[in-house]
């Protein structure tokens, strides 16, 4: 009989794939091609595939730290180790929840609810993220589930109907400045990588088809695509768009019939900030429940203090435009890069760990094992030898001049 | 807690809550506080931006007014546009919404002084659509705007549909916010828009319901010239066949009719079907190419029309080789225009920059040492 009993944070691959959707595009899409351009000018698509290569190997990092179970290895057999990484990868995703809540919150402030108090905003904006991280992955998960039919119709029909007078040639050139500058001003985008490592938590329930080997493709693809139509439609105009994807649909076949169809992509825009943020949330309290054990207590004062927060900085913007000051960018380059691995590298040494204490009681019991009736005795030299070959008990059955059952 | 938290409940009052905080805290305007605007006017004066805008008002035209009541036109005179947007709302009594206005119209002296920044703003502080029309216009805006044509009481809904809805017949300039703004942000940093031009028609008599007869006047609008601007240009206007090139070289939906004049006093009149414009570029060297698929709609000679089918394969040559000798001459004349006013109008320094990259600077007197081909290719047929 099919068991559909699901653990704790075990979530099915096709529910993985869509959160794998949601939270790789938002940002990339949503402030990132503006800053890029401000910043350096008409590269943001060399920008953004570097970026997209970076987080898909990052993700195949987190990919085999999930297959191996690397968190529940690493909490057996090297607890101080996983400890001391993830109050660093809890500082990193503090930041990172802060800047894109911020970011967030000030589009949802300019585009739709300009003469109100951002205090507002903040508190709303909250509610439904904390609840959802608060349930935790299963919920986010089947929550994504259900609105990535209306994401996916409204993107279709976005894409479908695009009508946005495009020029590719605004795609050249590639590069508008030398690969040594390229490189020095690339420290500045460090927020924007590693968006999938909230899921170095989850556990994964396989269906046969690949969901997730598809899902990665797509949304770099799509990402990619996005930024190319986006350039196409608006060259070096590029950093007046606050948002590409509530912009695109506005570039619609019906859009001088039904007026300004931004709001088929604020829908979009709207739910997959919200999941993504969850995840985000969601691998902070799963931080904070291993690290302090309360749960609830952490995530109250968790997010408590991060509204307090951001009800006290002078201006949101002021604490977006940290996202790419020297030193937090750095930081986040070297936090979203180094600490994946470094929690691998905790994992399979703990995978090892455990291997070695699979093998260690058995050594203990091998000798009442050998020494049970119908079973013959058999040198130490004899057992170390077999262990070396294979852990898992051993059994020989009783010799045959031995009597036994005969 | 984590039982309170997993509650059904908690989840309705917790949306309760917010609807009820949300609610309190944020006004939100209805319909009728907004002021819908159709088409605005930009002109510059002395005392700074003459804006008038004409909207059309929910709350005349859901109570059955007649439809003459249903536009009005404000203006009002500020150092920013902004500004005079915000005089115009005060005067409405109402919230200005530029979500709904595709047509701009601007005055020359507005655009000579460059409006890419405030455009800018109208978009991000004003949600001014970017697929609104720019018009450019020698006369004053509010006189366009509130002038009555045949077709529409409102200039900038006839203006709206003749350009946005009449691409398949028509060759006429749809440049758009977006177009402006992206087009400033280019090396050239010119922009081609469309130039508007108005005469005045035979007085029109009309019977009212009362039975009086009320005179209007009206007006018809021409659109078929350009009007260049951009940094450090003075805005000038290119003829016609000017500015079908542009659009052949710039604009990849073109339709319209294209009139062949021969010598002997035959006029051959093709309908567009489709083009393919295309600039290539390499080191100081410009070729222009433009691929036409035309349809041989009309031919007179002698002042009389000819049966299609009675033309002969050679006229039909002929007709083909002076189509391409006519659009090969018009292509030259439009870059020896850029040449003489020193405007980049074509955008070649843009394709330039594109074709070698970051570390291509723009020459000293680039456009006078450019070398420019032109290649034409017309595939033809009967009607």
């Amino acid at each position: 009989m099919k068991n559909n009993i699901l653990q704790k944070n075990e979530i099915y691959n096709r529910q993985f794939a869509v959160l794998i959707f949601f939270s790789a595009l938002i940002f990339k899409l949503s402030r990132l091609p503006r800053l890029v351009s401000v910043t350096i000018g008409n590269m943001v698509l060399m920008v953004e595939l570097v970026l997209c290569i970076i987080d898909i190997l990052l993700f195949i990092l987190i990919y085999y730290y999930i297959s191996i179970n690397g968190f529940e290895l690493s909490q057996k057999n090297c607890p101080i180790a996983l400890k001391i990484l993830l109050v660093l990868l809890l500082i990193i995703f503090t930041g990172k929840f802060i800047l894109y809540y911020s970011s967030g919150a000030t589009f949802i402030i300019s585009s739709l609810f300009r003469s109100i108090a951002p205090y507002i905003i903040i508190v709303t904006f909250i509610l439904p993220i904390f609840y959802l991280a608060y349930k935790g992955i299963v919920s986010i998960a089947r929550t994504a589930e259900i609105f990535f039919i209306l994401v996916i119709a409204l993107l279709f029909f976005d894409y479908t109907f695009l009508h946005g007078e495009m020029d590719f040639d605004r795609l050249k050139p590639l590069f508008t400045m030398s690969v040594g500058d390229f490189t020095v001003n690339m420290n500045s985008f460090g927020l924007w990588i590693g968006d999938l490592l909230p899921f170095l938590f989850i556990k994964m329930k396989k269906h046969k088809f690949p969901y997730v080997a598809l899902a990665v493709p797509v949304t770099y693809g799509f990402i990619i695509l996005n930024i190319i139509i986006s350039i196409a439609i608006f060259g070096g105009a590029l950093f007046l768009i606050e948002n590409i994807l509530v912009i695109i649909p506005t570039f619609n076949e019906f859009a001088s019939t039904l007026g300004k169809l931004e709001w088929a992509g604020l829908i979009p825009w709207f739910i997959m900030i919200v999941i993504y943020l969850s995840c985000l949330l969601w691998g902070c309290f799963e931080i904070g429940e291993f690290l302090f054990r309360k749960r609830t207590v952490f995530a109250g004062i968790y997010v408590g203090a991060i509204i307090i927060f951001l009800l006290s900085v002078k201006s949101m913007q002021y604490v977006i435009n940290m996202a790419t000051t020297q030193f937090v960018s750095i930081a986040f380059w070297c936090g979203n890069s180094i600490l994946p691995l470094a929690l691998l590298l905790v994992a399979i040494i703990s995978k090892r760990k455990n291997e070695k204490q699979k093998i260690m009681p058995e050594k203990e019991n091998a000798p009442i094992l050998l020494n049970a009736p119908g079973k013959h005795e058999v040198t130490s030299s004899e057992i170390q030898e077999k262990n070396s070959v294979n852990s898992t008990t051993i059994v020989l059955p009783a010799p045959s001049n031995h009597g036994g059952e005969k | 807690m984590n039982k309170i938290l997993r509650a059904k409940w908690l989840v309705v009052f917790l949306a309760l809550c917010v609807m009820i905080f949300f609610g309190r805290s944020v006004s939100i305007n209805v319909l009728t506080d907004n002021a819908v605007v159709l088409g605005l006017g930009i002109d510059y004066t002395e005392e700074g931006y003459d804006v008038s805008a004409q909207s059309i008002v929910p709350q005349a035209s859901s109570s059955g007014n007649a439809s003459s009541k249903k536009y009005v036109i404000f203006s009002a005179v500020d150092k920013s546009l902004s500004g005079a947007l915000s005089q115009i709302g005060e005067k409405m009594g109402m919230i200005i919404s530029l979500t709904h206005c595709n047509i701009i119209i601007v005055s020359k002296d507005a655009l000579e002084i460059g409006l890419n920044e405030e455009i800018q703003n109208l978009v991000n502080g004003w949600f001014l659509t970017l697929h609104a029309l720019i018009v450019g216009t020698e006369e004053k805006p509010i006189d366009i705007l509130s002038a009555e044509t045949p077709v529409s009481v409102s200039s900038a809904e006839y203006l709206q549909t003749l350009l946005l809805e009449s691409i398949s017949f028509s060759n006429l300039t749809r440049y758009k916010v977006k177009d402006y703004i992206v087009d400033n942000y280019t090396q050239s940093a010119v922009s081609a828009i469309a130039f508007l031009e108005r005469a005045e028609l035979p007085e029109n008599s009309v019977s009212s319901p009362t039975g009086e007869t009320i005179s209007t006047k009206q007006y018809e609008y021409n659109l078929t010239k350009n009007i260049i601007v951009g940094d450090n240009v003075v805005p000038f206007t290119v003829e016609k066949d000017i500015a079908q090139c542009i659009n052949f070289l710039k604009i990849k939906e073109n339709g319209g009719m294209l009139t062949i004049d021969f010598p002997e006093g035959e006029v051959a009149q093709l309908e567009i079907i489709s083009t393919k414009g295309k600039l290539k570029f390499s080191e100081g060297v410009v070729e222009a190419s433009i691929k036409m698929n035309l349809v041989l709609r009309e031919f007179v000679e002698e002042d009389e029309a000819i049966s299609l089918f009675l033309i002969s394969e050679e006229k039909l040559k002929e007709i083909i080789l002076k189509t391409e000798a006519t659009l090969t001459q018009s292509l030259k004349n439009t870059f020896q225009i850029s040449q003489e006013t020193n405007v980049d109008f074509l955008l070649l320094a843009e394709g330039m920059y594109r074709k070698f990259g970051y570390t291509w600077e723009k020459p000293a007197n680039f456009l006078q040492n450019l070398e420019f081909k032109t290649s034409v290719q017309v595939t033809f047929k009967r009607g």
